[in-house]
């Protein structure tokens, strides 16, 4: 139920931005298709009960109770780690990084899809899809990892496995010092600012260094490919995984509607319990009553 | 009667009148007027309008002198009869083209028609019938004619005569002609909405009456706070008219400059409360707000809910002049006069019950406006130089029902999301920051990225919890989530869990919750003018928002520690108020003295934080030996202002000055708890303390040979805060010796914990005063000299209030001392306590020395009215309490035996919920308590050391000098204590997080002990708070860092204690842990039965849950588990019930902070991160 955390606040970050970039650069290139779960999840909300709830990775184990301190830790353990995940999220999302989005997968946390759009330079028009695999043992392992789903040609894409070079930027993950915002960011840095030292794609390097004019056009043809899969189905089967498709002003015209209409979500979701609060403090003051309209006393 | 004629006479018409030709109407009502007219002139002295208005002027009398003889019945009914087919005609007309008149209306406005017949119904005898007629002609017409009627005066004009003739008072008999008359009113009302243009008409018609202006206005003000569909129909009319002068200036300056109608609506909520009963009759301890069942059980409640619900709807609709008048008198004429005072009544009970009141009150106004009058009365009125929010505060820790009752409109007042509230409470202490280190300071704004919070509080669960059953060997801690490769293969994420399904269902309730809450409080607080973000308000700018407060260095930062309010308490010199009984000379002779010694407190406030000088001291001593005269001429000249001091010495003294004047003993000693809260906090250095306790107290005994100054000052010292804190008037101490007393008729039941809490309260509070005492034995004892030569007969007036004040608390401090000793033994808390125990218990004997004989004199001299009954009582008491066991080896050898007794007792009063029977219980107990202490006092009579202390003393107080002088010393005793707790908060310089969180917090630390009302109040209100979003609240309640800056208590330390209590607690019954774990999973279950039922219910509508159906029924079939299913309710004994309970609640309430701490740390809508 993570994803019923967030999923709308990151799918309507997505679906606007995404609208935005393709109206500016890409002229209705296509609108990424809303998943007929999400479509489904109306509200936010926390279902009494887990769907998974019982154990189904972990036997239960059949030794007795102990009294352990960290009993209790390891017992909330999972509400930690799905709570570390969903702050890093929830920081992604505060951050509004240009051109990025991305969406954990309905399976696990652990695993999160994006894509990147880039508007300038040698990468112009680029849209390039990509996994962010993070370890279990977050935040104490290593840097997650961001994969892209087709090899991009760069200097710090492996050219098979489309696995950016993260740890140059990371050589150690510090807890409360490094957030994945940051790997991000770091992943649309590559694009712009090109670095070719220690390459995962010597030829990229190479090309970049000697013959900046075949680079280019490598990089037009990466571009070109990457933007000619964009409509195939997602790599990964999940229901939050990132598809686009052609512009169907059936399916598209209503959530575009809806998207540039949109206020407050939370608003209108709460509309029921609606509590206002109270203030008569003027702004700038810390005296209760300090409005002019002032207390009646007076 | 015409008007049931009128009203019954349908039968001979056929009310077919559709078709009838219009002309023919008018003949028939021509006709009919024709043969009326001519009864009229045989019985008309004259046809003249100034008739009619002199009929007005005085109808009563005028009518009587008008009346030239009795009318035929014939002619009467004869000219009913026409008047009644006329109507009808009239009723029944079509408004002519283009909205003219019909010609029958024309006829009416020509002819005077109205007129005539109203002076005809005044030519006969004006009866209540005649009236009743009228009123309903009008009421038909009204309401059925077909074309507008009021804009013509021809027929406005005798309507506004009738309805002013009816308003004379005392003519209705059972109150007809009122219901018609105000349903009429209401009609018009009714039509002036809808045709403004009536109003018009309406004012002028009223100035031809000269001074009756808008009658229709003043007619219905008194109806305003009538019961009854009346009242309802006359409110309803008024806020019609209220409504009408928010459009319309010229009404709305009418009402506020020429009716009373505001001053009435305020003054009639007075006079409602007045009426309230004063106490309410409480059933359960647990009870702590009048929810909608109570208060619908008191008429008296529901009538006044109906006028303050109709004060509010008033302010929300009438024009601002007449809401800011309105508000105003409610504030001046209701607030201030009368909930104040109810607010600060002399009886535990009485002010329970305003407190309840109040919180209703709060709870029932919808209209922010009219709120804002309420809070800014609680947040800034001052009762005797005391914010009634600080005494309310200091209530909450009161251990009655008044501190539940206290909590709960806490909890309402925390439940308005409004600023102004929570900056008084909470921000205005938390804004300087001052509580944060810098480290702190620094990461205010970030968030618990990875849980720590959340993991420290569920750290804290007790070890053998059934949160702790889980399976702990497991393989690793991190949660299972499938990756990437596996994807294919499982479909699902899953979570490690153990057997206890419903503590994890439960904790996704608690952040289900917590995410409700934050994004509820978050949206409420949008409104707020600032972030409360360590950045805006600026720490610094709230500093130098108080004129002198700038020139604040860090030595300033000790006025708003914790350990200074209790420099400041002592200080204070006790009985502040003069008791009105006082012979005015004396007051009058001291008046110079006490001037100076006024500004020498003045100086004393300021200088307090000042280098400890010895030579200030001897301006201190003159105030105290000015004491109570000081104050009082303070307050009563009023003194022209000096300089506003700053604002921290501002603050102090006004703590200082309301723990004086606390109205209840109760309230100031539990206040006076939470200040000496943090010097208790650091235990650490209890094993000293203790030390020096003990060392003092050898001392003290060894030198009673020489004299008994040593002694004295420590008895002087172990109950200076409470004594600083109870100054009072004679006659408020005696009555709360009285209602004392009453109180503990009614609360019998309370009385063991509230002695439980107490004692723990003593102990502490013997332990700070034992630790300052020793310090400045020396010091003081040459003060002591000093005073006794300074010191005259103003000394001993106030010793004589000194004297009755200290009494007062001795007195509760003997039942205390009793009751606390199973206690201590119950609750196993070590031989610290055990030893504290016994060391203070000499004390205390001092104290009951002291006090025993100077008392009744005083009581006779003071009070020659007579509170008598407190006197017969108070002696024995004291004599009782002298001679209770106070020795070390005493102690022991009664013990066991008074101890069983008093478990005996305990369990003869129950802690059985159920106490509908407590009046007789408490005869009961009182003889058992009686017979207890003649016991004891039989048993102590033996004690040689006992009897040569007594004697010691004895001989002493023959002489009444002496008792001055010692008297003197106990006050160089606070004198000595106030330096010495000078130098201890300049040690401690605490930065102060408000008598607020320091009153819950200490409330939550009492956990154990306290009722599951209280625990349930206190653990809501703390999440309620730590779900809001400004990240100076959020960071101080849930942070869990240890690394606090020195005497910052914070919520987790609390818990860390109140967990240490817990293990203490369990370690030594090993039946506990079974026991809270079934009580637990029975709540649990119960708790997920509740919700699913809930869940259900939308479905099956409530019927679902009726438990009447038979068990066949259909909806049954929707399968809800049956009750039987849950597990059963263990059967815990009923003392261990409370907690047992606790127990559970501390474990829940860690991870309802811990969801609250994870659901903030993932929150988006934080809008001091953006």
């Amino acid at each position: 139920y993570l994803q019923s955390f967030f999923w709308s606040d990151s799918c309507y970050v997505s679906h606007t931005n995404q609208q935005r970039s393709d109206n500016e650069e890409q002229g209705g290139h296509g609108e990424q298709r809303s998943s007929p779960a999400r479509l489904s999840f109306g509200k936010k909300q926390l279902p009494p009960i887990p769907k998974n709830a019982a154990p189904i990775t972990k036997p239960a184990s059949t030794g007795t109770p102990t009294q352990s301190a960290n009993g209790t830790h390891a017992s909330y353990g999972p509400f930690y780690l799905e709570y570390s995940l969903l702050a890093e999220f929830t920081l992604v999302i505060k951050q509004k990084l240009p051109g990025i989005y991305v969406q954990p997968s309905y399976k696990s946390a652990l695993m999160w899809f994006g894509v990147i759009f880039i508007r300038h330079g040698l990468y112009q028009d680029g849209v390039f899809k990509f996994t962010v695999y993070i370890p279990d043992n977050y935040p104490d392992g290593e840097c997650p990892k961001l994969v892209f789903d087709i090899p991009v040609f760069h200097p710090l894409v492996d050219p098979v496995s489309g696995e950016l070079d993260v740890r140059r930027a990371f050589t150690k993950w510090r807890r409360n010092h490094n957030h994945i915002w940051q790997v991000l960011m770091y992943a649309r840095t590559i694009f712009y600012k090109i670095n070719t030292t220690e390459p995962l794609n010597p030829e990229a390097a190479v090309l970049y260094e000697k013959d900046v004019h075949l680079f280019k056009s490598k990089v037009v043809d990466s571009v070109k490919l990457c933007n000619s899969h964009l409509f195939d189905q997602p790599k990964i089967d999940d229901p939050y995984a990132i598809s686009f498709s052609p512009w169907n002003p059936a399916v598209h015209e209503e959530a575009k509607e809806r998207m540039f209409t949109y206020k407050r979500r939370p608003e209108d979701h709460h509309k029921g319990t609606q509590v206002s609060g109270l203030s008569w403090v003027k702004p700038g003051s810390t005296q209760p009553f300090s409005k002019d309209d002032g207390s009646p006393q007076s | 009667m015409m008007a049931s004629v009128v009203v019954g006479g349908n039968r001979k018409k056929s009310l077919t009148l559709r078709g009838v030709d219009p002309e023919t109407c008018m003949i028939v009502f021509k006709n009919h007027w024709a043969q009326v007219v001519k009864i009229l002139e045989k019985h008309e002295p004259g046809r003249s309008g100034t008739g009619a208005l002199s009929f007005l002027s005085g109808h009563g009398s005028s009518s009587g002198a008008l009346r030239l003889g009795p009318i035929p019945a014939d002619e009467a009914s004869a000219v009913q009869n026409y008047v009644e087919h006329m109507l009808f005609l009239l009723m029944e007309e079509e408004a002519g083209q283009g909205g003219a008149m019909g010609p029958i209306l024309e006829f009416v406005v020509l002819e005077g028609v109205m007129e005539r017949l109203f002076l005809w119904s005044l030519r006969r005898q004006f009866t209540e019938d005649m009236k009743l007629e009228q009123l309903r002609m009008y009421q038909m017409l009204l309401s059925q004619a077909r074309q507008p009627l009021l804009h013509h005066k021809p027929v406005l004009r005798p309507l506004m005569m009738l309805l002013a003739s009816c308003a004379g008072p005392g003519t209705d008999s059972g109150g007809v002609v009122e219901a018609e008359l105000v349903l009429l009113l209401n009609q018009l009302c009714v039509a002036l909405v809808k045709d403004p243009s009536v109003l018009e008409l309406f004012f002028h018609t009223s100035e031809d009456q000269g001074a009756a202006n808008f009658l229709l206005f003043s007619l219905l003000i008194p109806y305003t706070h009538r019961q009854g569909s009346v009242g309802q129909q006359a409110r309803d009319a008024l806020l019609l008219i209220m409504s009408l002068s928010a459009s319309d200036p010229r009404v709305a300056q009418h009402i506020a400059e020429n009716t009373y109608f505001c001053p009435v609506l305020a003054t009639g909520l007075s006079g409602l409360y007045s009426s309230l009963p004063a106490r309410l009759q409480v059933y359960s301890e647990d009870w702590h707000c009048l929810d909608q069942a109570d208060w619908q059980q008191v008429p008296a409640l529901v009538h006044f809910l109906h006028s303050l619900d109709f004060c509010s709807a008033v302010t929300k609709v009438a024009h601002p002049s007449i809401r800011s008048q309105l508000l105003g008198y409610i504030y001046n004429g209701f607030l201030v006069p009368v909930l104040a005072p109810a607010l600060h009544k002399l009886t535990v009970e009485e002010v329970m019950t305003t407190t309840a009141y109040l919180d209703l009150f709060l709870r029932s106004i919808p209209e922010p406006a009219l709120l804002q009058t309420f809070l800014s009365f609680i947040l800034l009125h001052t009762h005797d130089n005391v914010h009634i929010l600080d005494t309310l505060v200091s209530r909450v820790n009161t251990p009655f029902q008044l501190g539940t009752v206290s909590l709960a409109l806490f909890r309402t007042l925390i439940g308005l999301f409004c600023e102004d509230v929570m900056l008084q409470l909470v921000f205005r202490y938390l804004i300087p920051c001052r509580h944060l280190s810098r480290k702190q300071f620094c990461s205010l704004k970030q968030r618990d990225c990875y849980s720590s919070s959340a993991a420290s509080f569920l750290l804290l669960m007790p070890s053998w919890c059934p949160g702790n059953l889980h399976n702990t060997n497991t393989h690793s801690e991190h949660i299972h989530w499938p990756k990437g490769a596996d994807l294919s293969v499982s479909d699902s994420v899953g979570y490690c869990r153990g057997s206890d399904f419903l503590m994890d269902v439960n904790y996704l309730h608690y952040l289900w919750d917590a995410r409700q809450a934050i994004s509820t409080s978050h949206r409420a607080c949008q409104l707020w003018s600032a972030p409360y973000d360590g950045i805006n308000p600026l720490p610094q700018e709230y500093r130098s928002d108080t004129p002198g407060d700038d020139i604040e260095d860090e030595e300033e930062i000790v006025p708003r520690a914790k350990s200074d309010s209790i420099s400041s308490l002592v200080v204070t010199p006790p009985p502040l108020t003069l008791s009105p009984t006082l012979s005015s000379s004396d007051t009058i002779s001291t008046g110079n003295q006490a001037g100076r010694a006024s500004s020498a407190l003045e100086l004393e406030w300021d200088d307090i934080f000042a280098d400890d000088d010895l030579s200030l001291s001897g301006v201190l001593s003159t105030t105290f030996a000015n004491g109570s005269m000081t104050m009082d001429v303070d307050r009563c000249t009023s003194t022209p202002a000096p300089p506003l001091p700053p604002r921290h010495i501002q603050e102090m003294r006004r703590t200082a000055t309301k723990l004086v004047h606390g109205s209840y003993v109760e309230e100031s000693e539990f206040q006076d708890d939470v200040l000496v809260y943090n010097l208790v906090a650091q235990t650490d250095t209890k094993a000293a303390i203790l030390e020096r306790i003990m060392a003092a107290n050898r001392r003290a005994r060894g030198s009673i040979s020489n004299g008994q100054r040593v002694s004295t000052t420590t008895t002087t010292t172990t109950i200076a805060t409470m004594l600083t804190t109870t100054g009072r008037t004679v006659m408020e101490t005696v009555n709360s010796i009285m209602s004392t007393r009453r109180w503990s008729e009614d609360a019998g039941k309370e009385e063991r914990r509230w002695s439980d809490d107490y004692g723990q309260k003593v102990r502490r509070r013997s332990e700070d005063c034992g630790k300052e005492l020793w310090r400045r034995k020396e010091e003081g004892e040459d003060e002591i000299r000093r005073m006794c030569a300074q010191g005259e007969p103003k000394g001993r007036q106030f010793f004589t209030n000194g004297f009755n004040a200290k009494h007062h608390i001795i007195d509760e401090c003997d039942d205390t001392d009793e009751a606390n000793k199973p206690f201590k033994q119950n609750c196993n808390h070590g031989d610290l306590i055990t030893t504290v125990k016994h060391k203070h218990t000499p004390h205390q004997q001092h104290i009951h020395h002291n006090t025993q004989h100077p008392m009744p004199q005083s009581m006779k001299n003071t009070l020659p009215n007579g509170h008598s009954e407190s006197e017969p009582r108070d002696p024995l008491v004291s004599a009782t309490a002298a001679k209770s066991p106070n020795l070390p080896g005493n102690n022991v050898t009664n013990k066991d035996d008074f101890l069983s007794r008093y478990h005996k007792l305990m369990l003869s009063l129950g802690v059985e919920p159920d106490c509908d029977d407590i009046t007789d219980d408490i005869s009961t107990f009182r003889k058992r308590v009686r017979e207890l202490r003649q016991k004891l006092e039989e048993e102590e009579e033996g004690l040689d050391e006992e009897l040569v202390y007594s004697s010691l003393w004895d001989d002493r107080e023959e002489e009444g000098e002496e008792e001055v002088m010692e008297e003197e010393e106990e006050e160089g005793e606070g004198e000595e204590r106030r330096s010495g707790s000078k130098k201890g908060s300049r040690r401690h310089g605490v930065p102060f997080t408000g008598p607020f969180i320091s009153v819950l917090l200490s409330r939550l630390e009492n956990l154990l002990e306290n009722s599951i009302a209280v625990n349930l109040l206190v653990t809501g209100i703390l999440a309620q708070l730590a779900s809001y979003p400004q990240p100076l609240l959020r960071s101080f309640l849930l942070s869990t860092d240890t690394h606090n800056l020195p005497n910052v208590r914070t919520l987790y330390q609390v818990l860390v204690s109140v967990n240490a209590q817990i293990e203490r607690y369990v370690a030594a019954r090993p039946e506990y842990p079974a026991l809270v774990t079934q009580a637990w999973r029975f709540l649990l279950a119960k708790d997920q039965d509740s919700k699913f039922r809930e869940c259900l219910q939308p479905q099956g509508g409530d019927i679902i849950l009726d438990p009447s159906l038979p068990n066949g029924s259909v909806r049954n079939a929707l399968a809800l588990p049956p009750l039987s299913v849950l597990p059963p309710c263990p059967p815990i004994p009923p003392q261990a019930k409370s907690r047992v309970f606790a127990i559970v609640l501390y474990a829940e309430f860690l991870k309802e902070l811990a969801a609250i701490a994870q659901e903030h740390s993932i929150a988006l809508d934080c809008s001091s991160e953006e």
